[in-house]
């Protein structure tokens, strides 16, 4: 079959294709002239234009199904994850707009670098099989590994980016294996027909290894203890906007590949999968929550908290993957995650101002009383991630929590909780260190007006989505974001 | 909108635009015209109140709710907000717009010549509306939100006076302890989302009363809602923000931290009653916090020399009262407390108020004496105060808390949970009360001057706008008793009035009915503690001068009461570890709590976080080992399961 | 029907046989010198400190080697085919041509063929 039997519809795929162009563009402008605006404006125009084909297949996703033959699904789900990446990767450009990392003159591929990345996250999540979700995690990840590794020169830099390709490498290798294994004992690639075969009959020890495998190589990518260590590290060591970049959009696209997994490839049937992915959603509770509560840096918090986030996102993906909560909750937590982390990591990026150390708590005293503006942002994006109401991170949580009672993980609602209480203490330290301490000395903030624009659309998002959580809900489950589940 | 009761909605509303008018536009006003807007603002609102008052009042089904935003529909989940209108939230309206605007209008002295004044009364202004909201509110979700609220202008008018230490100070003690508070009541709210699938409060009512009686499920859900209340009604161990905010201006003491604001917990419970009816052993937890509470309060106060702290701690100690009478069961007993209680120490509060308007900012009762003929006006009405509060019949305070009493000793809800001690305690605790408010009047009014003469020359009785308020709240303590009388034997008004708000029919609380005789004697028994501990009082300070408990009050044992039971003493040695590390709130949160341990069990918690720490060396080896343990491990999970099919 | 494939393993072994024996029956018999004996890996002396640094050149000329290379590897199963569906597969090889272009022009004005 060369030619796909609906021809070609270039609908569900555009978005991609669109980030695609808009990276070439980029690359080649960046050779002619060396000049971060240049690379930063077509990126921003190719995410926006991205976004419109996106926004359409939320709107009317039927109408751009499958194409090229391959297995590209358009739903709510994945339209709607799309948007997520193209939110996050569109806030992190602004970031970074008059930061050092996009400023180094000799080096135009920061941008086309930042737009491969969401293309890969983006085939990520509309993949339909095994080979288009390896292609997108490859683009994706060797995109990333550079991107983190970009203050070179710099130790903690080049550790970080090392650190992250040697064990993304070996996760990498790992899910390979287990798709390697799925494929052996089920003769597909789509997870649709593996999903089929697996419920057919009894699944061998072969498929559920690599079952188990698979679910290390995408753990590692989101970020499950014990898969999560390179997570405070690389997040720390990496420029700030790429670490506000990778801390959203990596984690969306390999959630929402993960979700597709869970929900399609394996079938309800099969319980031992299931009990697998509960036992990292607990340690990732346990650990996150506890990793974040002795951070004195902002970065490192946030690293750890991006951990304990993940067990929510775990929680939500569990019962989804059983068909017994709708996956429209995994998809409206990692929107709210996309707009309050990146603000989060956004805020600690001004205020650390090129000071490698500028994200200890210290750094954050007084800030209240000398930049009331960034400080009132910071706070909404630290108690919206401890999950606060009105705010976004209250629903996400609130729904995370009501999908594991629904799908009968009581103890590991009861857990998720209990991690909540220990959240707040390490969110509002911080608080505490913006409003209720003197300023050891005169706080000054990176001088970036499109940084501010950053932080200001990520607040927006944040509260908007708190007070109207309802609006994405009804457009994301309006799309059909039930996944197609394996009877 | 054509029903006069849903126009009670637009209370919020009102309240806010006042807080928005005076905070943004207040530059440009002259003095009085702030004072003299928010007033009106208060007595709209109050309005608005007795409207739905009187439209329920003449109606069988007295619960009207105002759906006003859908708010999220997620499947099965749907978190509708809206407003609920029945007696229990009018009740909590009228108080707090009615005692709320006398506090309004008494503020126009009493800041007079502040040059903060348009901050003030837009701060106050907004408080009224997130309480409103608070109260209004027909899910935890809305309810969340103005809790928060009253929390925030709590906070801003604590510190109102920001530029002295001790007000910053101790308004970040309250942001501290109320955020323990907010995590209980957040839980609860996850709770109830992922066991009931709603936030509506009676939906949630109407689902615990399907559970299983005294289910592990409720009683959880309402012991974290105890720690929502607690924190913001003051409860042990949460209440040591509350003599701190005694360090606001008094008529704030008197609006937030003494009738309206720390009632809210009392209302939180009264509002879950069938979700409460359902689990006894959360019932009790409410119970025995508030009887410790009371007591403890109670025995502190005897030791304060501060006009205003003393009365903090007795509402501390009230406050206790109403979490017995709540935790017994008797939920619309708790409420009627909460108004008397109103009254009678917003009277006290601004009488204080008065007190030190007067003396120029003394607050030291060891300082003062002999103000009787000074301040006749003032000295009247705070006897009646202290006569309502030591729970004299006929006034206001005699009638709730005898039915406090009697309704704890006849709690069948708590049968097993020792209702007997619990009465016994509440008992001491009036006895108690009725010395310690002696001393205070005592102290400020009667005996010899003990101040400065250049003090006391310039002594002057507070003008009308302050002393009208403390006259209408001194006729009001007189008389609110009345709609409560002791139900075996007279009328009573306001059982019937709030039991269906709060039970809504879903479920009944047991109570003995013992003989007209038993609840005779029961009523004589109160009236002599209270008796007994006024007489006391008089023999001690009016009749002796203090000289039997001279030696009592300089021994470790009163500098122990003084300090507060050594309650903060020993948050300060578990959280700051010795240090008076108190200057720097950020050094103390960071370095002692999260160090030292959260609340001292936070050790185990602690070690664990420096056991995921360790873990973390930096090495790749290790984290690919840890990588490569965690996929062994799946796989040994794999093979267990796979055994057990 | 796998006659075509043994005649292919057929030829390849005799050329491999041929080759060494005509080398072996033609060439000049010399003493081999050292360099000779050495293992042959891509231009990098294979003796001495394996720490040495050598220029990253050799990697990324090698690297975009087997790109291209692979990029004609890629058009061979199109070109049998390509008869089926020659607009579809034009159009497709086109697009596949023009990603490798820009990261051939990429590669080309970063300078990384320059021989420095």
């Amino acid at each position: 079959m060369i030619v796909p039997p609906d021809g070609l519809v270039l609908g569900g795929i555009a978005p991609a294709l669109t980030l695609l162009v808009a990276a070439a563009t980029a690359l080649i402008l960046g050779t002619v002239r060396a000049d971060a605006r240049q690379g930063g404006a077509v990126a921003l125009l190719g995410l926006a234009a991205a976004a419109v084909f996106a926004v359409r297949n939320l709107v009317d996703p039927g109408a751009h199904g499958a194409t090229f033959g391959v297995q590209w699904v358009v739903d709510g789900a994945s339209a709607g994850l799309a948007v997520a990446i193209l939110v996050g990767t569109f806030l992190a450009v602004l970031l970074s707009w008059d930061a050092p990392v996009a400023r180094v003159g000799d080096r135009p591929e920061f941008h086309p670098l930042l737009l491969l990345a969401a293309t890969g996250g983006i085939a990520m999540v509309h993949a339909g099989d095994f080979v288009v979700l390896l292609l997108g995690l490859e683009i994706l990840s060797l995109s990333v590994y550079a991107l983190s590794a970009w203050r070179t020169g710099v130790r903690e830099g080049e550790e970080a980016g090392m650190k992250y390709f040697l064990l993304g490498a070996f996760a990498s290798a790992i899910l390979i294996y287990g798709v390697a294994l799925t494929y052996g004992a089920t003769g597909a690639f789509d997870f649709a027909s593996i999903g089929a075969a697996l419920a057919a009959g009894a699944p061998g020890p072969l498929a559920l290894l690599g079952g188990a495998f698979v679910l290390v190589g995408l753990g590692f990518k989101v970020s499950f203890a014990p898969f999560h260590q390179w997570a405070p590290d690389v997040y720390t060591g990496a420029p700030t906007p790429v670490t506000a970049f990778m801390s959203v959009v990596v984690k969306v696209a390999a959630f929402g590949a993960l979700l597709r997994v869970a929900s399609e490839a394996w079938p309800a049937t099969v319980p031992s999968l299931d009990l697998m992915l509960a036992i990292l959603v607990a340690l990732t509770l346990v650990v996150g929550n506890l990793g974040a509560l002795l951070q004195s840096g902002a970065k490192r918090m946030l690293g750890y908290s991006a951990v304990a986030h993940a067990g929510y996102l775990g929680l939500a993906v569990l019962a989804a993957g059983q068909g017994l909560a709708s996956p429209t909750t995994v998809v409206w937590y990692l929107l709210a995650y996309t707009f309050m982390n990146l603000g989060a990591f956004a805020v600690t990026h001004l205020v650390m101002h090129d000071d490698p150390q500028g994200d200890r708590i210290e750094a954050w005293q007084g800030l209240g009383a000398r930049k009331p503006g960034l400080a009132i942002a910071m706070t909404l994006f630290l108690f919206s991630l401890a999950g606060f109401p009105p705010l976004a991170g209250f629903f996400g949580k609130a729904l995370a929590v009501r999908a594991a009672f629904d799908a009968g993980w009581s103890s590991l609602a009861v857990l998720a909780l209990l991690a909540a209480v220990v959240a707040v203490v390490y969110y509002t330290r911080f608080v505490f260190a913006m409003w209720f301490a003197r300023a050891p000395r005169a706080i000054e903030v990176a001088p970036s007006d499109a940084a501010r624009w950053a932080v200001g659309l990520a607040a927006a998002g944040t509260v908007a989505m708190g007070l109207f959580p309802d609006v994405w809900y009804a457009l994301v489950e309006g799309a059909g974001a039930a996944l197609a589940l394996v009877p | 909108m054509s029903d006069p009761a849903t126009w009670l909605t637009f209370a919020p509303a009102l309240a806010l635009a006042g807080a928005i008018v005076n905070g943004v536009f207040g530059r440009w006003l002259r003095a009085p015209l702030h004072g003299l807007l928010a007033s009106a603002v208060a007595l709209g609102a109050f309005a608005l109140s007795l409207v739905a008052f009187v439209a329920l009042l003449g109606r069988e089904a007295r619960s009207v709710a105002v759906p006003l935003w859908d708010y999220l529909r997620a499947g099965d989940l749907a978190v509708p907000l809206g407003v609920m209108i029945d007696p229990l939230s009018v009740t909590m309206m009228l108080i707090i717009t009615g005692v709320g605007s006398l506090i309004h209008v008494y503020s126009i002295g009493y800041m007079h010549d502040d040059p903060g004044q348009s901050r003030y009364f837009a701060l106050l202004n907004l408080f009224l509306a997130a309480m409103s909201v608070l109260v209004l509110a027909d899910s935890y979700a809305l309810m969340f939100v103005g809790w928060e609220g009253v929390g925030v202008a709590s906070f801003l008018l604590i510190g109102f006076w920001y530029d002295r230490t001790a007000n910053a100070d101790a308004g970040r003690k309250a942001f501290i302890v109320n955020r323990i508070g907010d995590v209980g009541l957040l839980l609860a709210m996850f709770l109830m989302i992922g066991a009931f699938g709603t936030l509506t409060i009676q939906e949630v009512n109407a689902a615990a009363v399907e559970r299983a009686f005294g289910s592990e499920l409720l009683g959880l859900i309402g012991v974290l809602l105890l720690v929502g209340a607690a924190g913001k009604s003051a409860q042990i161990p949460l209440h040591v923000w509350l003599p701190d905010a005694m360090a606001g201006p008094t008529p704030v003491s008197a609006l937030i931290h003494a009738a309206t604001m720390v009632t809210a917990g009392v209302y939180l419970v009264a509002r879950s009653a069938p979700l409460f009816a359902m689990t006894p052993f959360a019932s009790a937890v409410v119970a025995w916090v508030g009887a410790a509470t009371a007591l403890v309060a109670a025995l502190v106060a005897l030791a304060q020399t501060d006009v205003k702290k003393i009365l903090a701690w007795s509402t501390i100690s009230q406050l206790g009262y109403m979490f017995v009478a709540v935790g017994a069961g008797a939920y619309w007993v708790g409420i009627f407390h909460v108004v008397t209680h109103a009254f009678f120490k917003a009277l006290l509060f601004l009488g204080a108020g008065s007190v030190i308007h007067a003396l120029h900012g003394e607050q030291d009762l060891r300082r003062m004496g002999g103000l009787r003929r000074l301040l006749p006006l003032t000295h009247a009405t705070s006897l009646l105060g202290v006569l309502a509060i030591a729970g004299l019949p006929p006034l206001a305070g005699f009638f709730s808390k005898d039915a406090i009493l009697v309704y704890t000793l006849t709690s069948e809800h708590l049968a097993g949970y020792g209702t007997t001690a619990l009465y016994g305690v509440l008992l001491v605790t009036a006895a108690l009360t009725a010395f310690y408010m002696f001393r205070w009047y005592h102290g400020i009014f009667g005996g010899a001057s003990r101040m400065d003469a250049k003090v006391e020359a310039g002594v002057h009785e507070s003008p009308a706008v302050m002393t009208t308020p403390l006259v209408v709240l001194a006729a009001f303590s007189a008389v609110a008793g009345f709609v409560g009388l002791p139900a075996f034997a007279f009328p009573n008004a306001i059982k019937g009035w709030l039991q269906d708000a709060t039970l809504r029919g879903l479920v009944e609380v047991p109570f003995a009915h013992p003989s007209a005789a038993v609840e005779w004697t029961l009523i004589a028994v109160s009236v002599v503690a209270a008796l007994a501990g006024l007489a006391v009082g008089a023999w001690v300070y009016a009749r002796r001068a203090g000289a039997p408990v001279r030696r009592l009050a300089d021994g470790p044992l009163a500098t122990f009461a003084r300090g507060g039971m050594g309650v903060d003493g020993a948050y300060r040695a578990v959280v700051v570890g010795g240090s008076e590390g108190t200057a720097d709130g950020v050094a103390v949160l960071d370095r002692d709590v999260v160090d030292r341990g959260l609340l001292g069990l936070g050790s185990a918690l602690t070690l664990f976080a420096r056991l995921a720490a360790a873990v973390q060396t930096g090495f790749v080896r290790t984290y690919a080992f840890a990588m490569f343990a965690g996929a062994v491990v799946l796989a040994l999970v794999l093979a267990w399961t796979g055994v057990r099919g | 029907m796998y006659t075509a494939l043994f005649m292919l393993f057929l030829a390849a072994g005799f050329i491999g046989v041929a080759a060494l024996a005509i080398t072996f029956v033609t060439g000049p018999k010399k003493t081999p010198q050292t360099a000779t004996l050495e293992a042959y890996e891509a231009g990098i002396p294979a003796a001495g400190d394996a720490r040495e640094r050598f220029p990253i050149h050799f990697y990324l000329v090698a690297m975009l080697f087997i790109i291209f290379d692979l990029e004609t590897a890629f058009f061979y199963p199109l070109a049998i085919r390509f008869q089926e569906a020659p607009q579809y597969l034009f159009w497709n090889a086109l697009v596949f041509v023009a990603i490798l272009g820009v990261g051939y022009v990429y590669v080309l004005r970063r300078g990384v063929l320059d021989w420095r």
